[in-house]
């Protein structure tokens, strides 16, 4: 039952924000920092007026981040759901350590990108 | 003078976002969204007013907006600061080597937490 309360809105979150700062980026040609900011604004007020769970903003942000990721592949959705489960399981080995730390959510969303983008064999 | 203006609007924005998450008690996420939105806000106006390209500190406004979301418990705001110098140096290095991926900011910024921490518990232990 958690899985669905819990983890699955988690994991919706994280690809979400990837799609939605990719989608902005590619397809309307906005710069890729504007693209996250956009895609993190938008997803964080739809997020606080209607689904109401606070704890979902730290996944829409992290997911962002990866959406800022241009490497070319040759399935975006496969590295979109890729780098979401990784970000996901990132995020929960390391929900007790290095909280306060600023850059912690880009660090995960880093190491998920290099970890995707190796095994899906983008050229770095 | 790129350098400068890098450190200076880093280390402005990691201000603005500590003032935005301590002071004003905004969540850490909205606190570095909106941070970044008035620093690129500022830098349009320069942009406007001087006729200067400001496009290229993007990245550096973004990366310490990050910075800027870390807890007094972790860097009080003597020490903060510091981080900015670390994080333009380490983004500029790192960007040499690896380009397009997501979180290269977040991962830059957080470095430069991390090593000034170790600097900042390492000084409390000599005096």
């Amino acid at each position: 039952m958690i899985i669905y309360k819990q983890y699955i809105p988690q994991l919706i979150a994280i690809f979400s924000a990837l799609v939605t700062t990719y989608y902005i980026s590619s397809y309307l040609q906005i710069n890729i920092i504007y693209s996250s900011l956009l895609a993190s604004l938008a997803l964080y007020i739809l997020n606080r007026l209607i689904l109401k769970k606070p704890n979902l903003n730290a996944f829409i942000y992290c997911g962002s981040f990866i959406g800022m990721t241009t490497t070319k592949v040759n399935s975006y959705l496969s590295f979109a759901i890729l780098s979401s489960i990784t970000t996901f399981i990132l995020t929960y080995l390391l929900r007790n350590k290095f909280n306060g730390f600023g850059g912690k959510l880009g660090s995960i969303a880093f190491i998920s990108s290099i970890v995707s983008l190796l095994l899906l064999k983008a050229q770095l | 003078m790129t350098i400068f203006i890098s450190l200076a609007l880093s280390i402005i924005t990691i201000a603005l976002t500590r003032y935005l998450l301590i002071i004003r008690k905004f969540d850490a996420i909205i606190s570095s969204i909106l941070s970044s939105i008035l620093m690129i806000i500022f830098i349009k106006l320069i942009e406007y007013f001087f006729g200067l390209n400001m496009n290229q500190y993007l990245i550096y406004i973004y990366g310490a907006s990050f910075i800027g979301m870390s807890t007094i418990k972790i860097l009080t705001y003597q020490w903060i600061y510091s981080c900015a110098f670390i994080f333009v140096f380490f983004l500029n290095q790192l960007s040499l080597y690896i380009e397009g991926v997501g979180g290269i900011l977040g991962f830059s910024a957080f470095v430069s937490v991390i090593t000034i921490k170790v600097i900042q518990l390492t000084y409390r232990k000599l005096i």
